[in-house]
């Protein structure tokens, strides 16, 4: 059995890879799920509502006085008159899941984290809504118990004290609360390959070589590869090495290449994007026509590198696989290991569109949501129904309204882009300041 | 502060205020579904779930899917069980660790499959952890759910259950290997051993294969079907060393299968350590008592010291440099002993044959360099050699329930007397080269 099969049988190949349209169909199947729980939550709010203005004289003290600020129910209110909300698409759900990715890339910077923990808590959340709708979740609840969760599992665990103490008004309970419904949700599959184990090894190859050549070598494909790269092919190589890992620990995070791609791939997209000419040197020295060297030495090398075999999967989600001793006996994998390589680039070049989205957009999403999860404010009702509440489902018992929150504010703003959040927190519950 | 969903959370909060101090006060998650008593228990018959509304069950909530995993398994022994359990039918007990409890179960008969014993590894709620899941059941989960070999305990199901414990679904296993070498009416033949042998380096060897250090190789955590296969259990401590710059605990390792690496705190140490642990099994087998039971580290490491030699730079290169070398008798020249070799061996362990000692050998080497991989274990000549390695359904099992009569001069053989043994095992059997499956489909 090869590297490459033992790739297959992980977790992440069986149960997290998908063609694009099986990707869009999951969303939309649980967008739609969404949809129906927000539909149970107002039904049942209407009938709470109903009930509960029907004897107005004294309000229940439990619940249906609540104050609420900005929407406090007036005993005026036909719940029967207010139409159901607008509930959120596919793509605006996708927008909200990619805003809360770059929040967490932040927020583990805050920390430091080593980018294994940082990749890995963003498949996490990436994986959650996959399956579970943000109008049944609201990310915002979700991040510090999933980044405190990416430390166990990346074994870079620190108290939760210390964790908490970091982010403010964190509280160890309200990251706590939360953690077996995103270990359940991301179905115990705690082991995430990243491309960044891939990369470290290509960049070491190629520069070893690059250092082999410099004392004279015969291999042509070296040669053409420096050539190519001239006039300092090391330097150039540990420049596209540093911007690679830029890609790697955002576009690669916030787009969807870890559904699409190997680990491999993900890596030469990035290499792609960092230095196209770097990228197709390479490609050309292992898997193209004159790659003398990739085909005498593969054994080795593969043995050595672990996973650099390529599977590619086609759009329907099928697997193909190449590995470099078929391209040895068959026409070279480079042409179309690069048309691989691109169209991952270019899903992490579209990626960056989200960081652009406009904050009057992510506020237009947000106050849907609201409305969406929050049926009692709408319908003076008493009960909190909801998946505002970080966690719930439309099912969620009144009880658990108040504990939220704590938990509801665990946003950490990066340094770096403190000022700009600022703007995009006030819709997302307030600003933090970072306490370092 | 501008609207947002969180304005609700303003709400008078009393009913979390009251919630009880415990770590995670609500059930499951979020609690946000109301869990019927009927599926808290999970010993009911599952009936009686009553929701007010039957499209509130959303596959779209990991809750939801926790109580349908839940619902799968029960406590005890399913009725077509009773027979074969019937010691077990009162307690349910299988078997307690430092941070589990282990519970016989079964898999509810549905209408295509009938009941499945399974094991319900239950995680105990630590109270001196109280940052959540503990990193013991985050390490056995994440790698067991990698691992799918046919030597490596096959993980079925997570769930938690009504005190937010989280309960790992596992095949359920008929005993493990201590158990057999504890049990003085059982006698094991050298076949035997090398085929407990043989499964253990195969489920090592996938391991090892995918980056992953068990680093807690010892007869307990290795258990047995009902038809003789052994699995590697118990991967609360695993961990993968794909990184080798990032540091690891020397802290691990049952101390009498400890390696002498750890002992002198090395940061950096590979699966070379599984491959002496293994060794030390491989040892108990042999003598039906561990082979170097110490009673503290200290006494450990000299026991180490006196079966297999003192590490010096001359055995070990670059030992003198790890952070807690040290030699025992150091004054002492005398009480230095060499590295052991072959002669040594031979006399403890003849019944082993010429090649099984040279495997034995290989695999507790001082410097972990020079152990073999598990890979190179399983090929030596040793397992292709006279007398074959037993098949799995006719190993002895626990209680003596011998699968099938064998046939053979070692049959007879009483436990101890296995390496006095002058029976033809030392390797002069035909070499019949067999290829060996190591499972896993390579
Ligand atoms: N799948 C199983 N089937 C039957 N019995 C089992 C199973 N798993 C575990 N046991 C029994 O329970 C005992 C404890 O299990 P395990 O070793 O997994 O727990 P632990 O807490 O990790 O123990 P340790 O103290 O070795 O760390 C085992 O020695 C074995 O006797
Ligand atoms: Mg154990």
């Amino acid at each position: 059995m090869t590297e490459d099969n033992l790739y297959l049988a992980s977790t992440q190949c069986k149960t997290w890879s998908f063609g694009p349209s099986t990707l869009a169909t999951i969303r939309q199947n649980t967008n739609a799920a969404g949809i129906r729980s927000i539909k149970r939550g107002w039904k049942r709010a209407r009938i709470e509502a109903s009930s509960a203005n029907t004897p107005a004289v004294t309000p229940i003290p439990s619940s249906a006085s609540t104050p609420i600020p900005g929407a406090a129910p007036t005993p005026s209110i036909d719940p029967t008159a207010i139409p159901d909300p607008e509930s959120l698409t596919p793509a605006e759900e996708l927008t909200l899941v990619h805003y809360y990715i770059l929040r967490l890339i932040d927020m583990s910077d805050v920390f430091s984290f080593p980018s294994n923990v940082k990749s890995t808590a963003c498949v996490f959340l990436s994986r959650f809504h996959l399956h579970h709708s943000v109008q049944s979740y609201h990310p915002k609840h979700l991040i510090p118990t999933i980044l405190f969760l990416a430390t166990k599992t990346e074994n870079h665990y620190i108290p939760l004290s210390e964790f908490c103490k970091r982010v403010p008004k964190l509280t160890p309970e309200a990251v706590l609360k939360h953690e077996f419904t995103v270990a359940g949700g991301v179905r115990w599959d705690f082991d995430v390959r990243h491309p960044l184990r891939a990369a470290e090894g290509g960049i070491m190859e190629l520069l070893t070589a690059l250092a082999v050549t410099a004392n004279g070598s015969s291999d042509t494909g070296l040669q053409a590869l420096k050539e190519r790269l001239a006039p300092n092919p090391t330097r150039r190589v540990q420049d596209a090495h540093g911007r690679m890992k830029g890609f790697l620990t955002k576009e690669a995070l916030v787009s969807d290449v870890y559904y699409h791609y190997t680990p491999p791939q993900v890596f030469l997209g990035a290499l792609w994007l960092a230095d196209k000419d770097v990228a197709e040197a390479y490609i050309e020295w292992r898997f193209g026509e004159n790659s003398t060297m990739g085909r005498v030495t593969k054994k080795r090398k593969r043995d050595k590198r672990g996973k650099d075999g390529l599977v590619a999967k086609d759009k329907n989600g099928e697997k193909e696989e190449d590995t470099p001793s078929e391209a040895a006996k068959g026409p070279p994998l480079a042409p179309k290991l690069l048309s691989v390589i691109q169209s991952c680039a270019g899903m992490m070049t579209d990626a960056r569109a989200f960081e652009k989205t406009p904050v009057e957009e992510l506020k237009r999403i947000d106050k849907k949501l609201h409305r969406c999860q929050n049926p009692q404010k709408f319908l003076g009702a008493g009960i909190a129904i909801g998946a505002g509440s970080s966690d719930g489902g439309p099912k969620k018992p009144p009880e658990d309204a108040g504990a939220r929150k704590q938990v509801e504010e665990g946003i950490v703003v990066g340094k770096a882009d403190e000022r700009k959040r600022k703007v995009e927190d006030d819709l997302f519950g307030g600003s933090l300041p970072v306490k370092v | 502060m501008s609207s947002s969903a969180s304005s609700s959370a303003t709400r008078p909060s009393n009913a979390a205020a009251a919630a009880p101090p415990t770590r995670r006060t609500l059930p499951f998650g979020n609690g946000h579904t109301p869990v019927p008593a009927s599926v808290v228990e999970i010993d009911d018959g599952g009936g009686g779930l009553s929701k007010d509304n039957s499209d509130d069950s959303d596959i779209d909530d990991p809750d939801d899917i926790n109580t349908k995993t839940k619902r799968k398994y029960t406590k005890g022994t399913a009725p077509c069980y009773h027979r074969r359990f019937s010691s077990l039918i009162k307690n349910r007990k299988l078997g307690e660790g430092a941070y589990a409890v282990v519970n016989l179960g079964h898999r509810r008969a549905t209408a295509t499959d009938s009941a499945v014993p399974v094991a319900i590894k239950k995680i105990k709620v630590n109270t001196e952890f109280r940052d959540g899941l503990s990193m013991d059941a985050i390490r056995e989960v994440k790698y067991l759910r990698e691992l799918h070999h046919p030597n490596i305990i096959a993980l079925l199901d997570v769930f938690s259950s009504k005190n937010q414990n989280l309960c790992l679904v596992l095949e359920f296993l008929d005993s493990d290997l201590e158990m057999i070498i504890k049990d003085s009416s059982l006698t094991l033949s050298m076949a035997d051993v090398k085929s407990w042998m043989l499964m253990s380096l195969r489920g090592l060897w996938w391991c090892h294969k995918a980056f992953v250090l068990h680093r807690d190789i010892k007869p307990n955590n290795l258990l047995l079907s009902s038809t003789g296969v052994l699995k590697l259990a118990d991967f609360g401590l695993a961990r993968s060393f794909a990184d080798p710059y990032r540091p690891m605990t020397s802290n691990v390792i049952t101390r009498w299968y400890r390696p002498p690496e750890l002992f002198y705190g090395a940061k950096f140490y590979s699966s070379a350590v599984d491959i002496f642990s293994l060794g030390l099994v491989f040892c108990e087998l042999m003598l039906r008592t561990p082979f170097l039971p110490g009673n503290s580290d200290l006494h450990q490491f000299e026991l180490i010291c006196q079966a297999l030699g003192t590490p010096t730079e001359e055995n070990w290169p670059g030992v003198s440099s790890l952070p807690g070398y040290y030699v025992p008798h150091v004054d002492n020249a005398a009480a230095m002993v060499k590295e052991r070799g072959k002669d040594f061996f031979m006399n403890t362990f003849i019944a082993a044959g010429e090649s099984g000692v040279d495997l034995l050998m290989k695999m507790i080497r001082l410097d972990p360099r020079k152990r073999c991989t598990a890979r190179e274990a399983l090929d030596v000549p040793w397992f292709s050699q006279e007398p074959y390695p037993t098949k799995p359904a006719n190993l002895p099992k626990k209680g003596g329930g011998k699968g099938i009569e064998k046939v053979g001069s070692d049959l007879k053989r009483k436990a101890g007397e296995l390496f006095n043994s002058t029976d033809d095992a030392s390797g002069r059997g035909k070499k019949v080269a067999r290829k060996l499956d190591f499972g896993g489909g390579g």
